[in-house]
This record gives structure tokens, C-alpha cells and sequence, in this order.
């Protein structure tokens, strides 16, 4: 049997879905960097998707639609920050287009993408999340390098009081849990190394977070204060 | 091939720039499809909404990987839902299929698979190629494909060896392949 013959039965099984759950994990994982099978898969969910004409549609529970959204606005500023830059690469005019709230999105950005120059002598390439209430101004600006796996945090809203302390959680729907990824320093910006277990990926998925602990971070090490931020990453340089 | 949905495509579209309407618009359009494809596989309405609005919010982030030339629109979003849905039944490790009386009008029959025929040339298409299989073989692929049956359920339901509905299973998507490129 040659290669080819196997990603296209293992591409077959995995779209009609019959694999097991350890083989689906892994043709999960693997789709992620092996374009020929997940083309592959792509070409067997175009072969067997007419048999979805056999399902007679049933309406999702009134009320959907407010609980998407209401999930899609946490993230909306960050989207469309990440689509402002798409745009704005395409014009090469960076940072000019900005109006109305994006301005000072955009404004804070460049001004820490600025400073993040010295970690970044390569070019590799940047993601940035920018951590906020639900649709209110930025509170953390988080920069994470892929090569270095290091994360710098900045705050840019006033300092948590003398027992407390912000600490930035990132959360995966596969993870039963929030994992701590440390403390944010309280006045100046910090370096944080990431853990090298965790694919690239996995960061582009996940929400990073911030409650409010006591001074010392969580003692259960999960949230116990209020989790007041959440965002997600972009990707800010080429 | 793809793209048979301008309307959807259209939609996508402008969901990838960020507008809110047009995902609004999307929603209506293919929430109750997505829906009963969740629900066929899960067979649990919590489950199955749960899975739905991560998918959603799945599309809003990444309408702008959607690519017209490779797939049509809803067979996108579908393939999110349904994979979602697998991970999640796949998880339950030996789980048996347990036929729910409330959900038995869902359940893929080979009628429902025949009296679709000519609507789209794709549809028929396939439908011609499903015929072309034994019974039994086309009624295990729609099985596993729609209700989201495992080797162990379809084993279970047609007092076959695993391995041979394995076996099957790939036999018969192959001969589906060949036919679909005829």
C-alpha cells in the first residue's frame, strides 16, 4: 500500500468518522501540520457532504443566536484589529487607517509593538491579544514570540491594591481547567516564559484571561477572584 | 464544483470582514441544518446546542479561511459541526449505541438516502453510487456518517466483527471514490 493510499483511507475513516478516539485525536493533531491529508479530508467531506441533504433540519433552542454573540463580542475588537491589519498590510500604509475606537486599539498597539524591537531581532513571527472587558477599552496587551516562547505582558489600566494581585490564565476547551501562566507584574512589563509543550496552535485557540486574586496569585491554582478580562491572540507581524 | 450557495458564500464573505448583520443573516440561514446535523450524531439537544454555538463562534473567527474554490459553503460549516460532534461521541470510549425511541424519526433509513434523487446533480450523483453498494454496505455508511455510529455501534447493530466492519466501511468508500470519479 503507498502513502497516498493511506492518507486517503485514514482521511475516509476520519470523515465518515468511524476512527477511534485515539487515531481521531491524532488525524486532529496531525490535519494541523500535514496539508496533504487534511486536503485529503477536505476532499472527502466535498465527496460525502450531498448525503447531509438527508437531514431534515431542527431549530436550534430560541435563544442561540444571543449566547454566540454575546461570545463573539468578546473578541470582536480583537478580530477586527487583526482584519484592520490585513487591510492596512495590503495598502502599506500601517497604523493610518485607524478611526473611531480603533484608534486608540491600534495606538497602544504600535506603540507596544514598538517596544517589544529588542525581543524580536529575527522577525519571527508575533501574536498579540489584547485582554478587555467586553467591548470597553484594552486592559493588557499581551505579546507572545514563537521562537523565543516567551510572553510579554503590559497593563495599561491602574495597578490592582497591595493584597491583590492580576494573574493571566490561558483556557482550552480541551483542558478541563485554566492553566496559570504567572502573575502580571503591577508596574512595569514582564517577560514570561511559555511552556515549550504547547503547540503553537493551542495558543491560537485558546482565551487568555485575568481574574483578581490575593497578592501571591490563586492558592488552588485555579481562578478564585473574579476573572474581569479575557482576549485572544492575532497574529501581529508577517 | 463547490460554491453552489452564492447566498452563503456571500455571507461568509462579509462575516470574514467582521459584520455582525451578515453573521446574524449566516445564523438564520444554516443554524437549524447545523443543528439537526449535531443533533443526528449527539442525539442530546445540550450537547448538540453546546456544539453549535462553538461552531459558530468557530466561524465567525475563521470565516476568512473559507475558500469557495474548494468547498461549497455549507458543506464548510457542516464539516466544523460534525467534527466537533464526532470528537465529542468518539470521547465517550465504548459507549454501545443506544436507539433513543424519541429521536427514531431522525435515524438515517436507506428510503430517506433513495427519495432524494435528482435534486441537485451531486446528490444524485452520490445517491446513483450508494446504490451501487449491498444494502448492508450503504446502510453502514450512512450510519456512520449521519448518526455518528462507531465500528462498535455498527458491529453491535449488524452482528458483524469489528474488523470486518472496518474492512467494509473501506472497501466501500473506495468503490464510492472510484464511482464518484467515473
Amino acid at each position: 500500500m503507498t502513502e497516498r493510499d493511506n492518507i486517503e483511507e485514514l482521511a475516509a475513516e476520519y470523515v465518515i468518522g468511524t476512527l477511534p478516539n485515539s487515531e481521531r485525536a491524532g488525524v486532529n493533531e496531525r490535519r494541523l501540520r500535514d496539508s496533504a491529508l487534511d486536503a485529503e479530508i477536505m476532499r472527502w467531506e466535498q465527496r460525502l457532504a450531498p448525503l447531509l441533504e438527508n437531514v431534515t433540519p431542527v431549530s436550534p433552542p430560541d435563544g442561540l443566536l444571543d449566547k454566540i454573540q454575546s461570545q463573539v463580542s468578546q473578541t470582536t475588537s480583537v478580530i477586527s484589529l487583526d482584519q484592520h491589519r490585513k487591510t492596512l498590510a495590503a495598502r502599506t500604509r500601517p497604523w493610518r487607517m485607524a478611526t473611531g475606537a480603533m484608534t486608540a486599539l491600534a495606538a497602544s498597539l504600535a506603540g507596544f509593538l514598538i517596544w517589544t524591537g529588542p525581543i524580536k531581532p529575527d522577525m519571527s513571527p508575533k501574536y498579540v491579544a489584547v485582554i478587555q472587558e467586553q467591548s470597553q477599552s484594552p486592559a493588557f496587551l499581551m505579546t507572545v514570540d514563537m521562537n523565543s516562547h516567551m510572553c510579554a505582558i503590559k497593563s495599561v489600566i491602574s495597578p490592582p491594591k497591595p493584597d491583590k494581585d492580576y494573574e493571566l490564565w490561558m483556557v482550552h476547551e480541551s483542558w478541563k481547567q485554566p492553566k496559570s501562566l504567572g502573575l502580571i507584574a503591577k508596574n512595569d512589563m514582564e517577560l514570561m516564559p511559555m511552556s515549550r509543550d504547547i503547540e503553537p496552535d493551542l495558543y491560537m485557540n485558546a482565551t487568555f484571561a485575568v481574574s483578581l486574586e490575593p497578592a501571591g496569585g490563586s492558592p488552588t491554582g485555579v481562578p478564585t477572584g473574579p476573572v474581569m478580562y479575557a482576549g485572544r491572540l492575532v497574529q501581529s507581524t508577517p | 464544483m463547490p460554491s453552489k450557495d452564492p447566498i452563503l458564500s456571500a455571507l461568509l464573505a462579509r462575516v470574514a470582514q467582521g459584520d455582525a448583520d451578515a453573521f446574524s443573516d449566516l445564523y438564520t440561514a444554516s443554524s437549524s441544518k447545523l443543528f439537526a446535523v449535531a443533533l443526528r450524531i449527539l442525539r442530546n439537544r445540550e450537547q448538540a446546542e453546546e456544539v453549535v454555538q462553538e461552531a459558530y463562534v468557530k466561524i465567525w473567527n475563521h470565516a476568512g479561511d473559507f475558500k469557495p474554490d474548494i468547498a461549497a459553503p455549507i458543506t464548510w460549516m457542516a464539516a466544523i459541526v460534525r467534527n466537533r460532534s464526532l470528537d465529542e461521541v468518539r470521547r465517550k470510549a465504548g459507549k454501545i449505541f443506544v436507539d433513543d425511541g424519541a429521536l427514531d424519526n431522525l435515524e438515517s433509513d436507506d428510503e430517506s438516502a433513495v427519495t432524494l434523487l435528482e435534486r441537485q446533480d451531486d446528490i444524485a450523483k452520490l445517491n446513483k453510487c450508494l446504490e451501487g453498494l449491498e444494502t448492508e454496505k450503504r446502510k453502514m455508511v450512512c450510519l456512520a456518517y449521519l448518526d455518528g455510529m462507531s465500528r462498535e455501534d455498527l458491529a453491535h447493530k449488524f452482528g458483524k466483527p469489528e474488523g470486518t466492519v472496518k474492512t467494509w466501511l473501506r472497501r466501500s468508500l473506495m468503490q464510492l471514490k472510484g464511482c464518484l470519479e467515473q
